[in-house]
């Protein structure tokens, strides 16, 4: 019975194909990758049908997460971050030392009364995490003046870039009474015009 | 007479060759796709795109808002859980009439898309038609979307995103006034009841 011998074929399979495929997605998410900027809260941004994309440079975000507390955040063009920190230092007679600097100006949004400002950059990764976790963001009680500290840092965020634009990237499920603070906070100093972020979808 | 003894030696080497020039990728393909699914997560393929938003000036005085016919008014109000109440028209007299505030949600085929497509519908067939679309041929049904302080940000994205969708030109976020609260707290109050 020499027709029901079973071919003896080899075990191995041709990887090169396989390999090339791998390899090609593989230099394809290399290229196009950008790692996440690195944010202390966690934001599902709501969809919609705009397509207008978000400029990488220029902006300063207002960071709102589903509690309502807010952050906020401005790229380091032309080191304009460190425009950002000396400004607030003038108006709120705190300092901090070049270390601590160092990490506002490599650092991501800010969402501490200033009063912890010093002790927020001086904390270690582990310390920073457990403030963020707590803090219960930027101070911005309309109803005084003097407490909406969210102001000042726009203020001083738009003196340190003066061509920077305002994006609101809040979470989806942000109470509207927090969103409409900052409204007013950005209105009252003249900034009428701002972005929603959101994520792309479709009408149906 | 060396040569001949040497000829059969070189044929066996050549053949010991042959074996070897396959390469066992196995290994090198794992660790490919164990780059991919790391770059994979790690990046953000969806850019995140933004709406202009644009508020009225703060200080401007009232008498400058432009007249707005009683049949061009849309008013939205935006509730908790996802529920918009609406009205045409006045405040003050949508205010006296228990049956001309209306309830609507978000949903895509029978919610706020409709109540739109409908009145904008109303508008074209309208015998004055001339009176409802400006001369680029927009409607100029003009409508106001006043959130409560206990709706959600998604919300009023998605009441936004009803005006792009419908290409409304004009539309405004307003804050709610005081008749318009306790409106919205007599129907979430009614929906509790009916529940």
């Amino acid at each position: 019975m020499p027709k029901i011998k079973v071919k003896k074929g080899s075990v191995s399979l041709d990887m090169t194909a396989m390999c090339d495929v791998a390899f090609l997605l593989l230099t394809f998410f290399v290229l196009t990758a950008k790692a996440k900027p690195m944010e202390p809260v966690e934001v599902s941004t709501p969809s919609s049908i705009v397509d207008l994309p978000v400029p990488d440079v220029d902006v300063i975000t207002l960071l709102i997460d589903d509690k309502g507390r807010t952050f906020v955040n401005l790229d380091n063009k032309n080191n304009s971050r460190q425009y950002w920190l000396d400004n607030m230092k003038d108006q709120f007679k705190f300092s901090v030392n070049a270390e601590q600097t160092k990490n506002f100006v490599n650092g991501g949004p800010i969402g501490v009364p200033v009063v912890n400002l010093p002790e927020y950059l001086a904390a270690d990764a582990n310390k920073k995490k457990e403030i963020e976790k707590s803090t219960l963001g930027i101070p911005l009680d309309s109803s005084n003046t003097d407490a909406n500290q969210l102001k000042d840092w726009i203020i001083n965020a738009r003196r340190a870039n003066q061509g920077a634009k305002v994006v609101i990237k809040a979470d989806q499920k942000a109470p509207y009474a927090s969103i409409k603070k900052v409204m007013k906070t950005l209105q009252d100093q003249g900034v009428d015009r701002f972005s929603l972020l959101t994520t792309q979808g479709s009408a149906d | 007479m060396a040569e001949i003894q040497e000829n059969p030696q070189e044929g066996g080497k050549g053949k010991a060759k042959k074996q070897s020039t396959k390469v066992d990728l196995t290994a090198m393909v794992d660790l490919a796709f164990l780059l991919i699914t790391f770059f994979m997560f790690t990046t953000t393929l969806a850019k995140p795109k933004a709406m202009q938003i644009a508020l009225p000036k703060e200080d401007a005085p009232e008498e400058d808002a432009p007249e707005l016919s009683k049949k061009h008014a849309l008013t939205l109000l935006l509730a908790p859980k996802n529920v918009v109440l609406y009205y045409f028209g006045k405040a003050e007299e949508a205010a006296t009439d228990p049956e001309a505030i209306k309830v609507t949600s978000f949903d895509k085929k029978s919610g706020l898309r409709k109540v739109i497509i409908e009145k904008l519908k109303e508008l074209d067939t309208d015998p004055d038609r001339a009176n409802n679309f400006d001369k680029q041929g927009k409607s100029k049904l003009m409508v106001m979307i006043k959130p409560v302080d206990s709706s959600v940000y998604g919300n009023m994205v998605n009441a936004l995103d009803e005006m792009h969708i419908n290409k409304i030109a004009r539309y405004a976020i307003l804050n709610i006034s005081e008749p318009e609260k306790v409106l919205v707290e007599q129907s979430m109050a009614k929906a509790k009841e009916s529940k």
